[in-house]
């Protein structure tokens, strides 16, 4: 029997044809799944359209929301983008608030979130205000629902347009948010089309980490060079450059000799430039006005006598100095003298000055008022007056609304009378204690900054003495959310221990005076220098504070420069932080300037921003840049105007990001000027890996 | 095409009815599959629908309604565009209001400025130079101040001030802590 021939099973017609199907097969699903919107599709809202109704005729998973004394309706339309529902809200009267449909908080309907993920939240929406805004609430495992921020500003539109914005990094302790479109304004503002979807996190790239030390604890390097005048106050110029004033310098003989001093300094290539100083700036104050100029207050009239029957004495002189020239032009005089005044832009531009001596050497309880648009200081008439007395270099933190929060931070002595802590309302003259500021009689030369972002509206206040009782410093901090009805500060971490002179750690209870924080690009905060006595006893140790979970992050190098009486630290616009001054009780000065690189500058390459559409920005706007690479944050960071560890107008401002593409960004700026007073701002991106990129500058308002 | 199209009605006829319904439901199997992958984006926890609408992507839904005339991008067309835009009112919030707390009394106008005690920067300028800090009060515990002044480089200083307040002029020669104090 011939053996059988072999069939095979498919003809070679066959097998071509069913190798073109699945050929075609692999491309339409490889196709497919390229096209499908694979990561990003989930709305996380419960019904988002508003299509689904309850008993009482409202969508089911939202309620009506608002608050303030207003007259509203808030009900579905059947003018809908999509299906047949919308939500209308209207205010027909308005003394104060809001009104807005916001998602239940409760476990079924508010969306869950993951911390350290980020989302995108969508809405269209027509309205006839611009006064609308997208609000955020989150539900902290521990603390319950908790308002959040109004990523966003809506401007008026006849036509439904949808507005889009990324949530910064969900905080820790978080499960689950809430959100919805506030109306602030007479008018109607309409809604439809709600979605959240969880936007991938740019995957951090490798650390990249280049020195193992620069990593986990950055690096210092002390300039081959030295300052030319003592840099006792330090303001971060727009241009890049540090203005460094001097006056006298706590030199009797320079006073006596009327040589008054201020540099520039360049970081870029250490040059310094000698600017004429008018007047023995020594104490004054200082703060950047809108336009970039820095406004001087204040100074030292005369040192005390040594018979001890006259004290220090302040100058009621007052200049502005204008980077672009170098030069100091004199403004009218204050109404007193003010010798270690505070100065705290407002909202609206102008600046607030108090406490401080006088012209006898008195406490002065004047209150002075810098009209930036006439550029001059008020008359007596056109001033509100407490009489309060503030102390020296009070820490008046400007808050949301307007009022001022004495953060209990200050030179000298003890506290003032009361909790030791207080909010100022300058329009109407009330202050009213704020309670919980632990050992309020020893924060001489602590520091308060209102912690990253300002929107969350969190003071921290850390460390301090009492150099008048010879105190030893302390190591506690405090932390009040200005957000509650009733603040209350809360003890925060102990400041972490470091060494003394010789190398011996610090033990028991020792903190540190003379204390500098600084906001960085990244959100945290960093802590420098310090003394345990008054003008005595340098402390080396800093730290990383993480306002995330309030706690600090260790060991992270020291300056080899004792910073104790006089000294600051500020941030650099590359990200950087330098350190000037240091002026023990023996007369010495230390006039060597140290730089810091934090860790991040060493995890891998940073993004750039590399366009800015404008640099001029306006409030409740958005502002287009293009980075180079994923980023995750933007901010704006004011520049510092520091001295005596008090700087109380740095802040770190959130730019909640509209992401049109990995490269274009609208950044979508606050509209309130309360939140980042107007000026020139540090604008910072920062990546995954929290890798800060350089900054570029902007001017608000 | 039409030959192995005709190639596989022949191939499938020469299969028993069995080996048929087998590749009818392969077949079936693979369609329902890519039609999953087509609405469900493909991953495996994925909700499809909301309202009976798909689930929106913000970067890819159009709002015709928004346009402004002309021909936009689809991408523009929909989004509030960055820019100079009316300037809205302030948005703040009813935070700190401090219910039930009564703020301080009003003070009349002073005749003159507080009384500020000597010492107020933590200093005895009766001790030297008045850019030199002899502590007020000396931390807790010294007793050997001028050993402690010595340690911190303190050179022997001049009683400017007419007193001593510390003691450290112990041989009365107008020196503190010099030689033979």
């Amino acid at each position: 029997m011939p053996p059988a021939k072999a069939v095979p099973l498919f003809s070679p017609e066959l097998r071509r044809g069913l190798g073109r199907l699945l050929a075609l097969a692999l491309l339409v699903t490889v196709g497919l799944f390229i096209a499908s919107p694979a990561q990003a599709a989930v709305n996380l809202v419960q019904n988002p359209g508003l299509e689904t109704l309850d008993a009482n005729g409202f969508p089911t998973c939202w309620e009506r929301s608002g608050h303030g004394d207003n007259t509203f309706t808030m009900d579905v339309t059947n003018d809908a983008r999509t299906g047949t529902k919308a939500m209308r809200v209207s205010l027909t009267r308005l003394v104060s608030g809001d009104r807005k449909a916001m998602m239940l908080e409760n476990a079924q309907c508010a969306p869950r979130v993951t911390p350290g993920r980020q989302y995108d939240l969508s809405v269209y929406y027509k309205s006839t205000t611009a006064a609308n805004a997208v609000t955020l609430f989150r539900h902290d495992t521990a603390l319950g629902w908790q308002y959040w921020m109004d990523p966003a500003t809506l401007p008026a539109t006849n036509t439904w347009t949808q507005k889009v914005v990324r949530t910064p990094p969900i905080p820790a302790n978080t499960d689950q948010i809430t959100w919805g479109v506030s109306i602030y304004g007479l008018g109607t503002l309409t809604t439809d089309d709600y979605s959240m979807v969880d936007v991938s996190a740019p995957t951090p790239t490798p650390s990249g980490c280049t020195d193992a030390a620069g990593c986990t604890k950055g690096k210092w390097q002390v300039m081959p060079y030295q300052s030319t005048v003592r840099g006792i106050h330090a303001v971060m110029l727009h241009n890049g450059k540090v203005l460094l004033v001097a006056g006298s310098g706590n030199d009797p003989n320079a006073f006596a000799a009327g040589t008054f001093k201020t540099a520039v300094y360049d970081p870029a290539n250490g040059a310094f430039t000698n600017v004429a100083t008018p007047a023995d700036l020594f104490c004054a104050g200082h703060v950047q006005l809108r336009d970039g100029k820095v406004l001087v207050m204040g100074g030292n009239k005369d040192y005390p006598s040594a018979d001890g029957t006259v004290g220090y004495k302040g100058l009621k002189n007052s200049y502005i100095f204008d980077p672009a020239t170098n030069k100091y032009t004199r403004t009218n005089d204050m109404l007193v003298g003010h010798w270690y005044p505070s100065a705290t832009i407002l909202g609206n531009g102008d600046v607030l000055s108090l406490g401080g001596l006088g012209e006898d050497s008195t406490g002065s309880t004047t209150t002075d008022y810098f009209r930036a648009s006439e550029n001059r200081w008020l008359r007596q008439d056109e001033t509100k007056q407490t009489w309060a007395w503030w102390g020296l270099y009070p820490a008046m933190v400007l808050m949301q609304d307007g009022r001022l929060f004495y953060t209990g931070s200050h030179t000298f002595g003890v506290g003032l009378p009361g909790t030791g802590a207080s909010i100022y309302n300058y329009g109407t003259g009330a202050i009213t204690d704020v309670p919980g500021l632990q050992r309020k009689d020893e924060r001489d030369q602590s520091m308060s900054v209102l912690l990253p972002p300002a929107q969350a509206q969190r003071v921290f206040t850390v460390g301090g003495g009492n150099g008048d009782a010879g105190a030893t410093a302390h190591r506690l901090t405090d932390i009040i959310d200005l957000k509650a009805a009733s603040p209350r500060y809360q003890p925060g971490p102990l400041i972490p221990q470091g060494t003394l002179t010789g190398g011996a750690p610090q033990t028991g209870e020792q903190g540190k005076m003379y204390v500098s924080l600084v906001l960085l690009p990244d959100g945290t905060v960093f802590e420098t220098g310090g003394a345990l006595h008054n003008r005595a006893d340098p402390v080396f140790e800093a730290s990383i504070f993480d306002p995330q979970t309030n706690q600090f992050r260790a060991g992270m190098a020291t300056d080899p420069v004792p910073r104790t009486y006089h000294s600051s630290a500020f941030l650099l616009p590359d990200g950087r932080v330098m350190a000037v001054g240091d002026n023990p009780g023996n007369g010495t000065f230390d006039t060597r300037i140290s730089i810091y690189s934090p860790p991040y500058l060493f995890k891998g390459a940073r993004p750039a921003i590399q366009t800015v559409a404008s640099s001029n920005w306006g409030y409740g706007t958005t502002q287009r840049i293009t980075v180079n690479s994923a980023v995750t944050r933007a901010s704006l960071i004011r520049p510092a105007a520091v001295t005596h560890s008090s700087d109380p107008n740095q802040r770190f401002v959130e730019l909640p990001m509209t992401v049109r593409n990995n490269t274009t960004i609208d950044l979508n700026v606050t509209s309130n000027p309360n939140l980042a007073p107007p000026g020139w701002y540090m604008l910072f991106v920062h990546n995954a890996n929290g890798v800060p990129s350089t900054a570029k500058w902007v001017k608000l308002g | 095409m039409s030959r192995w199209f005709g190639a596989l009605a022949t191939w499938l006829r020469a299969r028993s009815r069995r080996e048929r319904y087998g590749i009818a439901a392969v077949l079936a199997a693979l369609v329902l599959g890519l039609a999953g992958v087509l609405v469900a984006g493909g991953s495996e926890t994925d909700i499809l629908w909301f309202d009976g609408r798909p689930a929106a992507a913000p970067a890819d839904e159009p709002a015709p309604e928004s346009d402004p005339g002309g021909e936009p991008s689809r991408e523009t067309e929909s989004r509030q565009e960055a820019g100079p835009v009316e300037s809205p009112p302030p948005y703040v919030q009813p935070f700190a209001e401090q219910p039930g707390v009564k703020p301080r009394p009003s003070l009349p106008s002073p005749t003159a400025g507080v009384e500020i005690e000597e010492g107020t920067d933590g200093c005895d300028h009766a001790y030297g130079d008045r850019d030199v800090c002899v502590p007020w009060e000396f931390p807790a515990g010294v007793t050997d101040k001028c050993g402690w002044l010595r340690e911190r480089g303190f050179e022997p200083l001049k009683i400017t001030g007419g007193r001593d307040r510390h003691g450290l002029d112990r041989n009365g020669d107008g020196t503190a802590c010099g030689a033979g104090d």
